[in-house]
C-alpha cells in the first residue's frame, strides 16, 4: 500500500474514533479495537519515570464493553460531551504485521450549564493492524499531559 | 502569633447544638476559616504523608509537594537520612526548587541563585564580597543565618511524613496505639512506588475526609461495588475512630457469602442491584488474597490529609491538599510490595481500574463533594448539615451505616479550631 492511502486510512479510522466518543457512540468505541486489543491511559510524569500505574487499563475489547456498560449503567457522574482535535499524525514504524503511529490530541469538555473547558491534551501512541477491510487499533496508549484531572474521568479520552 | 481581625471574629464563631451534629456550612466556604485551618491544623501540630520512602530511594533524590498550602521539598541526603524544608528562597521568597521531582546534590533558586544544600542551608550568594572591592552584603552577613525553614520528617514503615509545628509528637505517637496496627499490616513489607494519578475537585477539603469516613455512602453511591460484590454494607465491618480525639479513622469490610447480601438488597427495593449484570471480561477482579483477614476494602485516614488505601490488591496513600476554600488536589500513590511476582504485579495495575480519579468505584466521590459545594455555596447565614445516622447504635465499631466516625472527626476538629463547647 502507498503511503498516500496507509494515511487516508489512517485518517478514517481515527476520524470514526472521535466521532464513537464526540458524537455518542461509546457503544462501538470498543469494535475499533480488535479482540485482545489495549487501551491504556497514563500519565506524563509517570510515563517519563517509567512508573507503569494506569489512570485506565483495558486490555480486551470485552473490559472496554464493560467500561461502557459501567458508565451507562453504574457509574454517577456529570452530563458531559467532548470534542476531539487530533494533529500532527505520523507513521513512526511499519512491517508487515503491524504500523506504529503517533499524534496529538486536545479535548475540550462541556457540561450541562454551557461552560467549554480544556478537559485534556496529550500524545497517542497506536499500534495499528490490517484486517483487510479496515485499520484496527491492536493498542492505543494515551500519554496524557494534563495529570492534575479535573473532577473526574469517566469517558475514555 | 498574629491574627487578623478575620481571624479574631472566628473566636466566637457559633456552632449549633441539637440531635446528631450540624455543621455549619460556612466552615466549608468562609476563607477566613480556610486560613484559620492552614494556621491551626496545617501548620499546627500534625503530621502530613509526603512521599513513600521508595519515591526517595536514592541518595540526592527529592521530591516537590505540599504541607497544606505551603510547597515544601523532601529529599534523601548523601549519607542516606531524610531530610525536608520548606520551598521559599530566604533571599526574597522564590520556588528554590521547580521540579516535581529529580534528584540534586545542591538546589539553586534561579533568581540570584542562592545555593542550599540537601538539608537546606545555605551554602553560597554570589557577589556576598561585591565586585571590585565594592557593595556585597552587610559585614555582618551570616551565611547560616538564613536556611530554609526546616520540616519536621520522620518515617513510619516506609512512609515519609512532614510536620510544620515542633509541638507535634512523634509520628508514631501521633498516629496512636489505636490506628498503628493498621498501618503495619498494611506497610509489613518493603514497598515500591507505582506511580500516582491527581485529580481536581471544586469542592472543600473537609467533605472529601466526611466521605471517607462515610460507609453509608458506599453502597449507595458507588454502584459498580455492589453490583459486583465488591463492597456491601452487611458485609463483616469495622468502623473505628480515634477514639483519643476522633480525627483519624478506619473502615474495613471483609465479604460475606455472596447470595446472602445481594438478597437483603433486593428485599429493600434499593436500586443498586440490577441482578444479572455480569462482567463481560472478570479479569478486573481476579485478586489473589495477601492478608490473614482477606480485607476487601480497607480505608484508614489519618488527620487532615492522608488516606491508606487497600481495595482488593490495589495499595495506595491519597493526599490531600488544599487550594482554597472551594478546592482541593487528591493524590493517589499507589504501591505494590517490593516482593511481587509478574501476576500480582500486573492485578495491582489492573485494578487500579477500580480507585483512582478515573475508578468504577471511586469516580462518584468528587462528584459528591463537588455537588454538596454546589448546594452550599450560598446557603444562607447559620444553616448546616445533619449528621444522625447510627446515633443511637450501642456498638458503634462494627456498623458500616453510621456516622459516627465524621460526627467523631468534627470533635476533633472543633477542638483543633477553638471552638469546643
Ligand atoms: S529570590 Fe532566591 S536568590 Fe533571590
Ligand atoms: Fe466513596
Amino acid at each position: 500500500m502507498d503511503e498516500q492511502t496507509l494515511y487516508f486510512r489512517i485518517e478514517r479510522l481515527f476520524a470514526r474514533y472521535c466521532a464513537c466518543i464526540d458524537e455518542d457512540e461509546l457503544d462501538q468505541w470498543p469494535d475499533l479495537f480488535t479482540e485482545d486489543g489495549c487501551y491504556q491511559m497514563v500519565a506524563r510524569e509517570n510515563y517519563t519515570h517509567g512508573y507503569p500505574i494506569p489512570l485506565v487499563l483495558l486490555d480486551s475489547r470485552g473490559m472496554m464493553q464493560d467500561r461502557v456498560h459501567s458508565l451507562k449503567n453504574a457509574n454517577i457522574f456529570a452530563a458531559h460531551r467532548y470534542r476531539h482535535a487530533q494533529s500532527g499524525v505520523r507513521i513512526t514504524a511499519r512491517d508487515d504485521d503491524e504500523i506504529s503511529v503517533s499524534s496529538s490530541y486536545i479535548v475540550v469538555q462541556t457540561l450541562d450549564d454551557g461552560v467549554t473547558e480544556l478537559y485534556q491534551a496529550g500524545s497517542y501512541y497506536d499500534r495499528l493492524v490490517d484486517n483487510g477491510d479496515t485499520l484496527m487499533f491492536r493498542e492505543r496508549l494515551v500519554i496524557y499531559d494534563t495529570s492534575r484531572v479535573q473532577t473526574l474521568l469517566a469517558t475514555p479520552v | 502569633m498574629q491574627h487578623s481581625a478575620a481571624d479574631s471574629a472566628l473566636n466566637d464563631f457559633h456552632w449549633p447544638r441539637g440531635q446528631g451534629t450540624c455543621v455549619p456550612y460556612a466552615v466549608f466556604t468562609d476563607q477566613a476559616i480556610f486560613e484559620r485551618e492552614q494556621a491551626r491544623i496545617y501548620q499546627g501540630p500534625t503530621w502530613h504523608f509526603l512521599a513513600l520512602a521508595d519515591e526517595i530511594a536514592q541518595p540526592g533524590a527529592f521530591k516537590s509537594t505540599f504541607i497544606g498550602t505551603t510547597p515544601v521539598v523532601v529529599t534523601r541526603t548523601r549519607d542516606g537520612e531524610l531530610a525536608g524544608w520548606v520551598n521559599r528562597c530566604a533571599h526574597r521568597g522564590a520556588l528554590v526548587c521547580r521540579e516535581p521531582r529529580g534528584n540534586a546534590r545542591m538546589h539553586r533558586c534561579v533568581y540570584h541563585q542562592w545555593t542550599y544544600d540537601q538539608r537546606g542551608q545555605l551554602r553560597g550568594v554570589p557577589f556576598q564580597k561585591g565586585l571590585n572591592e565594592k557593595a556585597g552584603m552587610p559585614a555582618d552577613f551570616n551565611v547560616a543565618e538564613h536556611n530554609l525553614p526546616p520540616v519536621r520528617v520522620e518515617t513510619c514503615h516506609g512512609l515519609v511524613f512532614g510536620s510544620l509545628s515542633d509541638a507535634t509528637p512523634d509520628l508514631r505517637s501521633y498516629i496512636g496505639p489505636q490506628m498503628l496496627p493498621w498501618v503495619e499490616r498494611i506497610f509489613h513489607k518493603p514497598v515500591e512506588y507505582l506511580g500516582c494519578t491527581r485529580q481536581y475537585a471544586k469542592s472543600n477539603w473537609k467533605l472529601y475526609y466526611e466521605n471517607v469516613k462515610d460507609p453509608y455512602h458506599a453502597s449507595l453511591l458507588h454502584l459498580f461495588h455492589t453490583t459486583f460484590n465488591i463492597y456491601r454494607s452487611n458485609m463483616l465491618g469495622r468502623s473505628i475512630a480515634d477514639s483519643r480525639h476522633g480525627l483519624h479513622s478506619l473502615i474495613t469490610s471483609t465479604p460475606l457469602d455472596d447470595t446472602e447480601t445481594a438478597g437483603a438488597y433486593k428485599k429493600e427495593g434499593i436500586s443498586t442491584y440490577e441482578e444479572g449484570l455480569k462482567l463481560a471480561d472478570p479479569s478486573l477482579l481476579a485478586t489473589r488474597p495477601e492478608f490473614a483477614e482477606q480485607t476487601s476494602n480497607n480505608i484508614h485516614t489519618l488527620f487532615p490529609s492522608t488516606v491508606i488505601q487497600q481495595i482488593h490488591n490495589t495499595l495506595a496513600v491519597r493526599q490531600v491538599l488544599p487550594k482554597s476554600a472551594a478546592e482541593f488536589e487528591l493524590v493517589f500513590h499507589f504501591f505494590g510490595y517490593a516482593d511481587d511476582d509478574d501476576e500480582l504485579r500486573a492485578m495491582r495495575l489492573k485494578q487500579a481500574n477500580l480507585a483512582g480519579p478515573a475508578g468504577y468505584i471511586s469516580m462518584e466521590d468528587t462528584a459528591a463533594t463537588e455537588l454538596v459545594q454546589r448546594g452550599i455555596s450560598s446557603a444562607e447565614h447559620g444553616s448546616g448539615s445533619y449528621i444522625a445516622m447510627g446515633d443511637e447504635i450501642q456498638d458503634q465499631g462494627s456498623s458500616l451505616i453510621s456516622e459516627h466516625m465524621i460526627r467523631s472527626f468534627w470533635d476533633g476538629y472543633r477542638e483543633l479550631m477553638g471552638w469546643a463547647d
